[in-house]
This record gives structure tokens, C-alpha cells and sequence, in this order.
């Protein structure tokens, strides 16, 4: 048992501001662009308009057990539908926090309509979903026929894009708790470690911390030298993310690590590749891969700064390693953080470069760099880190080692 | 070199060729009776019943996007996936469909399935307002019908080896439970609970919690420690205050009664349980219930007899209304948690007492080799609460008990609290 880091209390964190700010930005959004309710089942959409502290959960269990959201224009308290009100949600006004709904059963949907019907105080809206269970998209129309049923994302990705401090501040919390674990972590990785022992790890040092939440199956892939040797690919691609087992890790291994643990509601996201070995060695190829990781990194941050495209910093990348596109091509180069651990803004997918050219930086955004070298033989280095974009160009958030290839 | 240790891949008394094969079939049994020529599944749960492929974990819902086909006529099943690692053998690559962030990309990719445009009757398991505009376009003469109902008909009774994976991960669940409740004393703070948990059940192979748990002191008073007028106690005394899911800084105190209650996912079965234990006082060996021995004892007897009551309706053709029904009779306040829900690939139909869902109760009628997580909370002023979760497989004339040891841990096991709620 150890202390939570000291920092963990600095007073920059403000929760009030934070859920005032969030639903100033998810109202103006709606308005803009025409929205009369929301009603959110995703975690990170609920989160973002209410500040209901949701523990993590697989999907199933927040099907059946959901938290929801009612957000409507024109009243700055969001409502709130939820079997276990948290400190959080008991501050929202009685009239406002609500017994909860049951979205998946039929008879469920029908008193979703009626509280909709209730709630807005009219049979004709507009409402935005961000998620729709089967019962709801074949029940929802035929007990509200006259509202108009519209895709939320627009309304939520727009309002969440450009993070308010207090939001900066539990991100850049959540990945230094993920930091500090992984410190612990890589010390143990020595052969004959299995990949759930790396998982036991890691989880109890940052629930030790003080996260409130673990939000991916811990990420401890080997890494082949070629591809072939790997799993098989639609992509031909070397294959990532692989599940972890218990495979028992070898002397030399090379792992491409990848976490994302929650500090209320927001996501790190760390990736690293490492070594396993008590006295890891990393040879000439690999070093010299490892610098070609860093000249990319290095040119998407020298990018980053208000007004730069998602274009800029892919040709950025690009241009840093010559020829080669330097990232996962089913994946990305850069993606946004929060609430959810790869939101918008996506960079260097296969939306392709008109999408890439559309996304302006703003001060505000979060970008999660994550760029591969690869080549056949050697197998390849990823990492990620995490930039804020600022006024005039870019904060880290993310400060871990790249032993042993530094 | 070994290379695995098969705790992630494997279950005692689990054969996972044969467990495919029986899924697969009810699954497709399923499409036949209410002749569904194609299913078009987004959840995690759906799509791993009829392939057992296995899919990176992330915690939460996400918006319905097709993961999974399954069509009637060719029997194939077809997933959305870059790569085969932990696909079944029996699907074949040319099966698989690239992940891809572009909607019109994978509305192609479904285009190119052999079969299914032709489909007249596709099952979707949720749906999104976009998926709503786009899917037409890949199913052009199809009705839509709503393939969770569908999923969860095939689902709803186990086979011989989903039970043996429940009865699996409930054990991974209770040993990590074990090894929790061993280290509850004074000063200790619930994260450290929460840590100890994750780390015992992932050294089990369990690498994925079902939900991050509930490691906490339940509260004393009805509103956090304030004491209560004279005028509002009646009231507050017959509905306890809301448990806390997520895990804090709080520091165990002597005389907490701790609720441990988590679950994991093992080869994507559920395997829930709880364990409540009495914090002992400073330096104690526990053997001294800080002068709530008999309060405490009372509450737990009050936690048995509705329990005891709800595990007495637990037979093939009660239904989950008569659960409800069994639970008031008992004359427990109403519920701050579910009273049952269903459990296999994660949490299911029926759910008992989560608001006002009474129509569905009465139309959930159990059936054997159904199994349920039942889960009662007792509370009590000035005390605290006792929560306990007992999972069980419906049998034709009673409750065939998974849970271990449902109301109190192995002795030999629990070190400082050893001597507490022997009822």
C-alpha cells in the first residue's frame, strides 16, 4: 500500500467549473446546430453532461443497468436516470435525478417516450441519440411519432473536441497514475512472467494510486520480426492490438505495451515498446528504429499548434521517415483523448486526407501521437504520447522513459 | 518452454469445440424458428456467442457498428476484424472484414458477403441514428428485426460447459474475494481493496473485471454520518443509502461493515460474488465485533431469510415476477440494487427489481440450466449494510448453487475476520 502521488490534490481541478463549462458547450452545440434533447446512454456522453461518476463495466451489464442522460436546450441542469446516484449526481436537484430507465426491454422504451414526452414538455422535437438499443430503434418512432429522431455525435464530438482545463488537468492526472504503475510494471518484466501477471500488476498499482477506473484489457503484445511470423493480417500489416493470455514471456521478447485506466471518466492512453529482459539489450536495428520513432514524434509536435490540419501533421509524419507511412494504416496517427480513450480528432485514418485536411487544431484539443516504424526483420517500435495543443503550439502530457531504447 | 499456463484459454470440465457447436446451433435454431435470414450484430456478448472469437476488452457500450453476420442460408459467420488472432479455426479468413473508420468502407465490405443482400429478414441488435440511414443500403429487400430478442431466446438456457465456465469465473471470483476480505482492517483505504482484487484475479488468468467492483464501508446513517431528525428516521430507516461504486481514498474504520462485491469475465463468462466483513478493531485479531456483535448478527440473519426466500422461488416455472414477489413478502425495503439478473457472456435478461419493469417480469418464466445472480442488501441504521450475491443454475425443482461459499468465506482463508457472521 502506497500514497497517492502528491499532486493528486492540487487544487487546479475544479468539479464545478468543469460540469458548468461541459454542459455550456453541449447546450451551445445544440443550439447551433438545431437539437431540442439529447439523451446520451454512452459512459462518456453521460459523463460529459451530468458528471455521474459511472464505474467502468463491460457493455452488458451498462445495457441492462444503464446511467442516462436527458440534456435539454434550454435548461442548464441535465436530468439524470440512475439506480445508484453517486456524490456526483446528488447534487443535481431532486426534480431532476430520476429512477432509472430500462432501454432494452420493450416496455422500457415506453417509458423512455413518456419521460421524453414529459421531460421536453412537447409531442414535436428534435432529438439527438448517441446509441439506440434494438427495442429502442423499433419501439422509439411508434411512441414518439412526431419527433425527429437524429444522430447526437455531431452535437456531442463538436462540444467535446476542445477540452476546458479542468478536463486537461484529470487527463493529465489519469496518465500520470498510469505512468507511475507502469514504472512498477516494467521493473518486474523479467522471463517467465506471464502477460496476466503483467495485467495483475499494473491494475493493482493504479487502483493503488487512485484511478476510478481501468478501461481496456491490458495490452502486453509480442512483437514478431516479420509479420509472417505473426498473426495473419487483412491489412498485411503486422496484426495490433493482440489480446493478452497468459503466455509466458521469453528472454529478449519485444513487447508493444497499451493501457488506458480512467480518472473520473477521462482515459490515459500509454504505449510503449520494451524488452524482456532483467538486463534488457537493444541492438543497432532497433536503436536506430527507436530514433526514427523520435524524429516522427518530433515532427508532429514541431506541427502542432493552432490552425495546423490533420493534413500538416500527416505529411509531417511522412516526410520525417521519407517514403513510408509511418503508423498503422487501419488505425492512426494521432487521435484524440477524454472522455473516451480515441475520440475526435482521428488523424491519418482511412476517412482519408480530405477528412485529415477538414480537422483544424485548436487550442484545447487533445492529440495521442502514435507512430510505428517498422521493418521486416527487426519488427518495430511504437509509442505514444500525449500533446495538449496551447496558444502557440504544445504542452506533453505524457513524461515516461523509453528505456531501454534511449 | 511452456508458453501458456492455459488460465486464460481454458476452464475445468470445459470442451470449447463442443461448446461452439451447441451455441452456434441454438443461435441458428433461433434464425430458423422466427425465420431470420440474416443477423447483423455490434455486441461484444452476441458476437462471441455464435464465434467464440476473442476480442480485445474495452470497458463500456459503444455505438452499434456490424461486427458480426451470421447467415441462415449458408450457415457462415463472418466477422469484423484485421486479424485471426483468437478467431476460431472453424471461421475462415476469408470471413473476416477489415476493421475501418469509414462507414462507407464497411458498408462495402458487408456488400461483398455472399447472401446478404439477398436477405428478406435481418436481425439487428442495436442500432444507431447513422447505421438507421446506412444499412438499407446493404440489405435493400430486407425487414429489419430486432435480433436481441433473438440472441437473448438462444442465450437464455446454458449448455453443460457455459455452466462450467460460470462456475469457473465465480471461483476466480470468490478465491480473489478471499484474498480481499483477508486484509480488511483498520486504516486500510478501499483502493487498496480494489488493487488487491485486480491483481489476484488476473494472477488467476482473469484479466478482465466484469465491473470495477464495489470496494467500500458501507455508510452508518442514512445521509453520510449526519444524524437523522426524530421526524424523518421511520423513513430512513426502511431505505438504506445508495452504495458507492466507485472505490476512494476512504480509510477503514473499526466497526465498518466492507461490501466486496465484484465480478469476472473468464473465456467472457460472468462470475459474480460478494463478501461483506465487519472491519475489526485496531490491533484486534478480529475475534472482538467492537460491540456490534449482535447487531451485526441480526442484520446478517435478516440478509438470510430473504435471500432464503428468493433462492425458494429459484425452480423452473416460477418467474421472475414471483423473485419480486418472494422479496416483498419478506418485508425487505425496497431494493437498492437488482434483486437477480440473468448471467452468462456478462449480465442478461431476466432483470429483477431495477425499476418498473413489471410486464417484463411476469413474461420471464425461468427454465432450467438458466442461471441468475441474486443479490440481496440488508441494511440497518447505526450498523451499516450486508450485501451478499448467491448465483444460481435453475433446476426443475429447485436452485442448484454455484456460489462456493455465499455467506461467509473459509476460515482458514481469512485471517483477521475469521470469526465474523456465523449466522
Amino acid at each position: 500500500m502506497r500514497a497517492a502521488p502528491s499532486n493528486d490534490r492540487a487544487p487546479i481541478l475544479d468539479r464545478t467549473r468543469l460540469r458548468d463549462d461541459r454542459g455550456r458547450r453541449l447546450r451551445d452545440e445544440m443550439a447551433r446546430r438545431g437539437y431540442d434533447a439529447l439523451l446520451l446512454l454512452g459512459r462518456g456522453n453521460v459523463q460529459y453532461a451530468t458528471d455521474a461518476d459511472i464505474p467502468a463495466a463491460d457493455a452488458s451489464r451498462l445495457n441492462h443497468f444503464p446511467t442516462i442522460a436527458l440534456v435539454l436546450r434550454e435548461d442548464p441542469v441535465p436530468h439524470l436516470f440512475t439506480a445508484l446516484p453517486d456524490d456526483g449526481a446528488c447534487d443535481l436537484p431532486g426534480d431532476h435525478l430520476h429512477e432509472p430507465l430500462l432501454p432494452e426491454l420493450e416496455s422500457g422504451v415506453a417509458a423512455v417516450a413518456a419521460q421524453l414526452r414529459l421531460l421536453v414538455g412537447a409531442s414535436s422535437f428534435t432529438l439527438g441519440l448517441d446509441e439506440m438499443s434494438a427495442a429502442m430503434r423499433f419501439g422509439l418512432s411508434r411512441d414518439l411519432p412526431r419527433a425527429t429522431i437524429a444522430d447526437a455525435s455531431p452535437v456531442t464530438a463538436a462540444a467535446r473536441i476542445v477540452k476546458t482545463p479542468d478536463e486537461v488537468e484529470c487527463i493529465r492526472r489519469a496518465q500520470h497514475l498510469n505512468e507511475l504503475a507502469m514504472l512498477d510494471v516494467q521493473a518486474a518484466l523479467v522471463p517467465g512472467i506471464r502477460q496476466c501477471d503483467l495485467s495483475a500488476l499494473f491494475l493493482q498499482q493504479v487502483f493503488e494510486l487512485g484511478a476510478t477506473a481501468n478501461y481496456v484489457n491490458p495490452i502486453w503484445q509480442l512483437v514478431p520480426a516479420r509479420i509472417a511470423d505473426g498473426p495473419f493480417t487483412l491489412t498485411g500489416e503486422v496484426a495490433f492490438p493482440l489480446v493478452s493470455t497468459d503466455r509466458v514471456l521469453a528472454e529478449g521478447d519485444l513487447l508493444w505495451v497499451d493501457t488506458g485506466i480512467g480518472y473520473h471518466g477521462y482515459a490515459s492512453d500509454f504505449g510503449r515498446t520494451w524488452v524482456v529482459s532483467a538486463r534488457p539489450e537493444v541492438d543497432a536495428p532497433r536503436r536506430a528504429q527507436f530514433r526514427r520513432w523520435r524524429e516522427v514524434i518530433d515532427a508532429l509536435l514541431a506541427t502542432i499548434r493552432p490552425g495546423a490540419t490533420g493534413a500538416d501533421l500527416t505529411r509531417a509524419a511522412h516526410d520525417a521517415v521519407g517514403d513510408r507511412t509511418p503508423w498503422l494504416r487501419h488505425l492512426y496517427v494521432a487521435h484524440g483523448a477524454g472522455l473516451d480513450s480515441a475520440e475526435m480528432p482521428l488523424v491519418g485514418t482511412d476517412l482519408g486526407e480530405e477528412f485529415d485536411r477538414q480537422i483544424v487544431l485548436a487550442p484545447g484539443m487533445i492529440l495521442v501521437l502514435e507512430p510505428v516504424i517498422w521493418d521486416e526483420g527487426v519488427g518495430g517500435y511504437r509509442g505514444e504520447e500525449i500533446a495538449l495543443v496551447t496558444d502557440s503550439g504544445y504542452r506533453l502530457l505524457s513524461d515516461y522513459t523509453y528505456a531501454p531504447f534511449n | 518452454m511452456r508458453r501458456s499456463t492455459d488460465a486464460t484459454t481454458t476452464a475445468a470440465g470445459v470442451d470449447l469445440e463442443r461448446m461452439r457447436r451447441e451455441r452456434f446451433a441454438r443461435a441458428f435454431g433461433e434464425m430458423e424458428r422466427r425465420e431470420v435470414d440474416a443477423l447483423v450484430l455490434g455486441r461484444a456478448a452476441n458476437a462471441r456467442y455464435v464465434s467464440d472469437a476473442r476480442r480485445l476488452w474495452v470497458a463500456g457500450t459503444r455505438p452499434f457498428a456490424p461486427g458480426c453476420v451470421v447467415l441462415r442460408a449458408t450457415g457462415q459467420v463472418y466477422l469484423l476484424s484485421a486479424t485471426d488472432d483468437g478467431i476460431p479455426a472453424e471461421i475462415p479468413r476469408a470471413n473476416l472484414y477489415c476493421t475501418t473508420w469509414n462507414p462507407e468502407k464497411l458498408m462495402h465490405a458487408l456488400r461483398r458477403i455472399p447472401g446478404l443482400a439477398e436477405a428478406r429478414r435481418v436481425g439487428i441488435d442495436a442500432a444507431t441514428p447513422l447505421m438507421n440511414d446506412l444499412l438499407p443500403s446493404v440489405v435493400p429487400r430486407a425487414e429489419l428485426v430486432n435480433g436481441e430478442a433473438l440472441m437473448l431466446a438462444a442465450r437464455r438456457v446454458k449448455t453443460r460447459d457455459e455452466i462450467a465456465c460460470l462456475r469457473s469465473a465465480i471461483a476466480i471470483t470468490e478465491a480473489a474475494l478471499d484474498e480481499v476480505a483477508a486484509i480488511v482492517r483498520p486504516g486500510c483505504p478501499e483502493r487498496h481493496l480494489a488493487g488487491v482484487f485486480h491483481e489476484a484475479i488476473c494472477r488467476r488468468g482473469a484479466t478482465i473485471a466484469a465491473t470495477d467492483g464495489i470496494f467500500c464501508a458501507t455508510p452508518r446513517t442514512a445521509r453520510g454520518g449526519a444524524a437523522p431528525t426524530d421526524e424523518t428516521t421511520e423513513t430512513w430507516r426502511g431505505t438504506p443509502p445508495p452504495l458507492r461504486g466507485v472505490a476512494s481514498d476512504r480509510v477503514l474504520e473499526p466497526g465498518d461493515l466492507v461490501v466486496l462485491s465484484a465480478g469476472v469475465l473468464h473465456l467472457g463468462y460472468e462470475g459474480d460474488a460478494t463478501r461483506t466483513c465487519a472491519c475489526p478493531p485496531r490491533g484486534s485479531s478480529g475475534d472482538d465485533l467492537h460491540g456490534h456483535g449482535p447487531a451485526i448478527e441480526a442484520l446478517h440473519h435478516e440478509w438470510q431469510r430473504t435471500m432464503d426466500a428468493l433462492v425458494a422461488e429459484c425452480r423452473a416455472g416460477r418467474s421472475a415476477a414471483d423473485l419480486r414477489r418472494a422479496y416483498e413478502r419478506s418485508g425487505a425495503p425496497p431494493p437498492v440494487l437488482p434483486l437477480a439478473y440473468g448471467v452468462g457472456l456478462g449480465v442478461e435478461p431476466p432483470i429483477v427489481g431495477a425499476g418498473g419493469e413489471k410486464a417484463h417480469e411476469a413474461a420471464q418464466v425461468l427454465e432450467p440450466d438458466m442461471v441468475l445472480s441474486l443479490q440481496v442488501y440488508a441494511w440497518r441504521e447505526n450498523v451499516g449494510g450486508y450485501l451478499g450475491t448467491i448465483v444460481v443454475r435453475i433446476t426443475e425443482r429447485d436452485a442448484d448453487v454455484l456460489t462456493a461459499s455465499p455467506v461467509r468465506w473459509d476460515a482458514g482463508s481469512s485471517g483477521a475476520n475469521s470469526a465474523f457472521l456465523d449466522s
